[in-house]
């Protein structure tokens, strides 16, 4: 009996201590005042920037660790960083680029032009197989003019040259530790575990899908003001919230709508920033299928799509209406002077009518032997893409068109993406601050010579697509895509559906400068101007 | 004894081979392959996912490949390395082993304090309102799927009371503090134990039910033995027997891990990293996964009729 009731009194002081443990927990950890910590879905598989395949190891972590030739600023307009300045001839085809004095990696080994050579040297060639390669694909040839200049030789003029072709797609790596492996075996170089950069800081720690931490590079030429950046990996949104409002961790990157939600209940505690995204939603079409290569079909589904009020459920009124696949954020390219689709299933019908739909028996329209009546493939496990297509489909039907929803894996949906073997897919298009769209939509980029899975092809728009890759000059290249926008509004290759919401939340303990702040994942470009509160 | 296990073993090579052989077919005639989803929608050239391709020997025929990841395993004794990061798979495994056995061991063990003390009064008191109630119970947590389980607890406990964690192994701060891991280990824990308990609370009632209409406990009955006697001394001795079956089969859930309760509750386990192999479409990670799980269920059953040989005397194996 005594034994018992020792055990009971053990038991019971056992659930005390773990609930005080708890609450402990809950109110906020002890935290060195010197580090901030930032929260992640979802971690990276390598430090190399040539084989990242995802936000974090492809964007992310390339921009706290590596440094590329240029950047992207506050503007989305390239600024020169590894670079100091560059000039190209009256062709666009020979491109000069000064490099940076006295930048050293985080080993102390100085950075020269030997860096930049052997960088683009392996990203173009096909054996390295690095991802980023087909960004890459007008570059020609590097060569080095003593330790501070190269020169390119470009196969066509690229006005994304500076943007993308000197970005954190092509962040230098350097040759004195690289440049003995052959390009065929760089994938597997303990490098992607190890990296060695100029940038701001350098990896201290990394523990898989858990924990990695950077601390700043000796030998940085951009000092950071923070002693020690923690990136934890926490894939549920309920955790981040926690881990914000308790005060235990500093930035969310990436809030992603819910998260943004529930954090606004607790701000001014924690600060928060939301961007107009680079991202859009859309539904895209496959013209190869009968009805949907019918531009009348398609401006119908846009004019039968309650957009606004999916805008207005799902997000609050906090993302644009899109007008057309340049987002609207990008103030520089954005034309908004285009033909738009308000909410009018009364014209919709009208128009589908007009064009030799007749609604069938089963009130699925149908015009010879062809019916609109569609599959729309969704990646699984997103709830709000989910809700947001089931209204879509509600939407259709009350025009006379069908539309059945099928979940799948992502890797399923996109084998079937890449054969060409669906009607409608619903998926991401953008992200890059540039309007180029030739890789999604040009003629030549069927697959398989490219990634026009739709396969539109038309050749008023293929013409300013190319018109607009080769053109240098900014004024006139911004005509040829305001010019663009409008053919793309008239011609809907793809259903736009919303803006994606960009939002970023950050402590008190965080000091970040809302002007010169970048959505996710740009976010990083400044890193070394990021302080701490006092 | 020695040569029956041997004797085991040994039969147990063609069977882990034609697992093997099964695995790799399903998982590289599943739609979608490794290069094809390597980084951002659109962002690989059809020669650099050829040039990939041919990387990984992904150009090859299925059988082809599986002959090569063979003969590394049985020349070498490598399982190769991830599709994903390049490191060997079977370091990617061992460094989330531990936080998997430490969640379902400690969910075996809460399993069983609930499960073993229930069977044992609801098979003593069979048909009572208790056994009865047990089994309703038990029977309706069995019967809910866990990941959904899994969100009413983290909603009820996380969410709206603010009692527990809703994932994760640690706070920010406290990754050293065993309490701290422990307090985010509850709800996971619940989960698996609320749907696992019935089961094994079936075993023992039934056991118990069993044991008890043996003529040995006729006879202990006879000599005037208490009813609490009869249960503890003889009765439950043998009804326990079983329990040891069940506890080497549940060797490969201690390993392969729970795969939905760590999904919900982002425990960077075993089970999560199959997760996001399939996902990722990464074909070694998942061979060593699924063979470590094969490889568990052999041992597991050999191990429990190994012990139930030493725990009953009347059992041999020849």
């Amino acid at each position: 009996m005594r034994a018992a009731g020792s055990l009971e009194r053990l038991f019971t002081c056992a659930l005390i201590a773990l609930a005080l443990d708890g609450c402990a927990a809950g109110a906020g950890a002890q935290r060195d005042p010197g580090t901030i910590v930032s929260l992640t879905r979802v971690d990276g598989a390598t430090m190399n920037p040539m084989f990242g395949q995802t936000v974090q190891d492809g964007i992310v972590y390339p921009q706290i660790i590596f440094e590329s030739l240029s950047y992207i600023g506050a503007d989305y307009l390239p600024h020169p960083r590894l670079a100091t300045s560059w000039t190209h001839s009256a062709d666009g085809l020979q491109w000069t680029v000064d490099l940076r004095h006295g930048v050293r990696w985080s080993d102390g080994a100085p950075f020269t032009s030997k860096d930049v050579v052997f960088t683009y040297d392996a990203l173009i060639d096909p054996q390295t197989a690095s991802i980023n390669a087909g960004d890459m694909v007008y570059i020609k040839r590097v060569t080095g003019d003593g330790p501070f200049r190269v020169h390119f030789t470009l196969a066509y003029p690229s006005a994304v040259f500076t943007l993308v072709g000197m970005g954190f797609e092509a962040s230098i790596l350097p040759e004195h530790i690289l440049g003995r492996v052959p390009h065929d075996r760089l994938r597997f170089s303990a490098f992607g575990e190890h990296p060695v950069g100029t940038g701001p800081y350098r990896l201290l720690r990394w523990q898989h899908d858990s924990e990695t931490i950077f601390v700043p590079n000796p030998y940085a030429w951009r000092k950071p003001h923070i002693a020690r950046f923690d990136v934890r990996t926490i894939f549920n949104d309920q955790a981040q919230t926690d881990a914000m409002a308790n005060g235990s961790a500093d930035l969310v990157d990436d809030t992603g709508s819910t998260v943004y939600q529930q954090l606004e209940r607790i701000a001014p505690k924690v600060k928060l920033l939301t961007f107009p995204s680079v991202y859009i939603d859309v539904t895209l079409p496959n013209t190869r299928r009968p009805g949907l290569d019918d531009v009348i079909v398609r401006r119908a589904m846009m004019y039968g799509n309650n957009r606004q009020a999916l805008i207005s459920g799902f997000f609050q009124d906090k993302v644009p209406l899109p007008d057309g696949l340049v987002p609207v954020g990008l103030t520089h390219w954005h034309n908004g002077h285009v033909a738009q689709y308000p909410y009018d299933p009364v014209k919709a019908r009208a128009m589908l009518d007009a064009d030799g739909w007749r609604v069938g028996p089963d009130g699925v329209r149908r015009r010879g032997n062809a019916r609109l009546a569609f599959e729309l493939l969704i990646n699984q496990g997103s709830a709000i893409l989910t809700d947001a297509d089931l209204e879509f489909t509600a939407d259709m039907k009350a025009i006379g068109i069908e539309v059945a929803l099928r979940e799948m894996d992502f890797p399923s949906m996109v084998a079937r993406e890449f054969k060409g073997d669906f009607d409608l897919i619903s998926e991401g298009f953008g992200g890059s601050v540039d309007p180029d769209m030739t890789a999604n939509l040009a003629t030549s980029s069927i697959p398989p010579a490219g990634q026009n899975t739709g396969a539109f092809h038309d050749p008023v728009l293929d013409r300013l697509m190319k018109a607009g890759l080769t053109e240098l000059d900014d004024g006139k290249r911004r005509a040829i895509y305001n010019e663009m926008q409008r053919e793309i509004a008239d011609k809907v290759p793809m259903l736009y559906q919303w803006t994606r919401f960009a939002g970023t939340a950050y402590s008190a303990h965080l000091v970040l400068d809302p002007k010169t702040t970048l959505q996710q994942p740009l976010l990083y470009y400044n890193i070394e101007d990021w302080k701490t509160a006092q | 004894m020695i040569a029956y296990i041997i004797r085991r073993l040994a039969g147990a090579v063609p069977l882990l081979l034609f697992i093997s052989v099964v695995t790799y077919a399903m998982m590289a005639l599943a739609p979608g392959g490794p290069a094809a989803i390597l980084g951002p929608r659109g962002a690989l050239s059809p020669a650099v996912m050829a040039r990939i391709n041919a990387l990984y020997g992904l150009d090859k025929p299925w059988f082809v490949q599986y002959f090569y990841w063979l003969k590394q395993l049985v020349l070498h004794g490598s399982l190769g390395a991830s599709y994903v990061d390049q490191r060997p798979v079977v370091e990617k495994v061992l460094e989330r082993l531990p936080v998997t056995i430490e969640m379902v061991g400690l969910a075996l063990l809460l399993t069983l304090l609930i499960a073993i003390p229930i069977g044992i009064y609801a098979g003593a008191h069979r048909g009572s309102l208790f056994d009865n109630a047990t089994s309703a119970v038990g029977f309706a947590f069995y019967g809910m799927p866990v990941f959904w389980l899994s969100i009413v607890l983290i909603d009820l406990f996380a969410v709206q009371l603010r009692w527990f964690p809703s994932s994760g192994l640690s706070s920010l701060g406290r990754e050293d503090d065993p309490f701290d891991r422990l307090w985010h280990l509850v709800l996971p824990v619940v989960a698996i134990a609320l749907v696992s308990f019935v089961s094994w609370m079936r075993y023992q009632r039934s056991s118990i039910i069993e044991a008890m209409s043996s003529a040995y406990i006729r006879t202990a009955r006879s000599k005037g033995l208490t009813e609490r006697d009869v249960l503890v001394r003889h009765a439950l001795r043998n009804a326990l027997l079983p329990i040891i079956t069940l506890l080497g089969l549940s060797l490969p859930t201690l390993v392969g891990g729970a795969y939905f309760v760590e999904y919900v509750f982002s425990i960077p386990g075993v089970g999560y990293l199959t997760f996001t192999s399939i996902f990722a479409r990464d074909y070694p990670t998942l061979m060593a996964i699924t063979m470590l799980t094969a490889v568990l269920i052999v041992l597991g059953n050999l191990l429990a009729d190994v012990a139930y040989a030493i725990a009953d005397p009347r059992i041999r194996y020849g």
